[in-house]
């Protein structure tokens, strides 16, 4: 517990506004509310698919079709975008994460967020092979 | 005529009001004067019931951090010449109680670097009987160096909105500290500081705003030290887990 104060002081409340009140704030709460989105759409999609594939041939293709349509096809660019920019902001913060040391120097920032983009293009690519292939 | 900036200083007289208001200063302006110069000029010159700390004028106290036209400064590092000629607005750093003027009630920031142990608790007794040296590698310092530039300024703790929801985070700078002690190899007190940094008020906090960082005129980095702690604590807790005797 922090010490009681001696004397008057004077107490400073947060505005609710906050976040409004610099770029980086906001760019916060974008970001947290992004991956809010993304939660949910995971979920969203888990449970789809689990019903889809315990039902029969002839509504499983009728969820298939539902896949094309407009609204699906929104759903699934926000969330690609929304997925994009948490992956480029996550992969941006890694070298302030993991920190490597070579004797007294340090691996440079730019090699650590390039190894991560590097991987990632690597598992991307491997996925669109996967999803060609099959 | 000589060029003039106005200041627009955040008082606060508990003896006089309650209430917290804004009074406007005109001082010369001088392209090598910073804002703490403003400061001094006016405690000296123009009203000298001002209050406000400061200390070094170089940038290593710590004493003189203020909220610059919204945003936390070291004062004696904001040069006029960046807000010339728009007024500019000096009030105390954000997130903590005011005591007076641009004094700000700092105890709860010396309390949690108390609680947090931000002092070298060596592992082994001094060698030779306590007067050999404690030995260590350029490469075991570099492992630390960069969080033991920490000046104590605390413009990290104006600048975490987590901070000021939550006054119980141990913040920023404390657990930066923290680190640069556990990170020390002649240091042996990890896991007493554990208990704290790795509690529901330390590390778990932290929601990565990263704001602290971009203020932090040493380049300390807090930030970073928080997730790499978070990394560790995850690491240490999947260890003990999986294998608990390695721990
Ligand atoms: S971490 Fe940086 S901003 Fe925070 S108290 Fe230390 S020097 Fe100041
Ligand atoms: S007066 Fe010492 S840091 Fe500014």
């Amino acid at each position: 517990m922090t010490p009681e104060p001696k004397t008057k002081q004077l107490i400073r409340p947060m505005s609710p506004t906050w976040w409004l009140e610099k770029p980086a704030y906001t760019n916060f709460m974008i970001r947290d509310f992004t991956s809010v989105f993304i939660a949910a759409y995971c979920i969203f999609l888990m449970v789809v698919l689990c019903k889809a594939m315990h039902s029969d041939a002839a509504s499983f293709q009728a969820f298939y079709a539902s896949w094309g349509s407009g609204f699906s096809k929104t759903l699934h660019l926000i969330a690609l975008i929304f997925a994009a920019y948490h992956s480029i902001t996550f992969f941006n913060l890694t070298p302030r994460v993991i920190v490597v040391f070579k004797g007294e120097e340090k691996v440079p920032e730019s090699t650590i967020a390039l190894a991560h983009y590097g991987l990632w293009a690597v598992v991307s690519l491997v996925i669109i092979v996967i999803g060609l292939w099959v | 005529m000589s060029k003039t900036i106005t200041l627009e200083v955040f008082r606060y007289q508990p003896d006089q009001s309650d209430e917290p208001r804004f009074q406007s200063y005109t001082v010369p302006y001088r392209e090598d004067w910073v804002v703490l110069d403003a400061l001094n000029y006016i405690k000296d010159q123009l009203d000298g019931t001002l209050s406000y700390r400061w200390s070094c004028r170089m940038g290593v106290c710590g004493s003189c951090g203020m909220m610059v036209n919204g945003t936390p400064k070291l004062t004696c590092a904001a040069f006029l010449k960046d807000y010339y000629p728009k007024p500019v607005k000096v009030e105390p750093l954000t997130n903590f109680p005011v005591l007076r003027d641009l004094v700000v009630n700092i105890d709860d920031f010396m309390h949690k670097m108390k609680e947090v142990k931000t002092w070298l608790i060596p592992k082994k007794e001094l060698p030779m009987a306590g007067s050999g040296e404690y030995l260590q590698k350029p490469e075991e310092l570099a492992q630390y160096k960069q969080f033991s530039m920490c000046i104590n300024c605390m413009l990290c703790y104006a600048a975490c909105p987590v901070y000021g929801m939550e006054p119980e985070f141990i913040g920023p700078a404390a657990i930066a500290l923290a680190q640069r002690y556990n990170l020390d190899s002649r240091d042996g007190a990890k896991d007493e500081r554990a208990e704290v940094i790795f509690s529901g008020e330390g590390i778990w906090e932290c929601t990565f705003v990263g704001e602290c960082s971009v203020v932090c005129p040493k380049k300390v980095d807090p930030a970073g030290a928080i997730q790499q702690a978070k990394v560790q604590a995850t690491k240490e807790w999947w260890l003990g887990w999986i294998m608990p005797k390695a721990k």
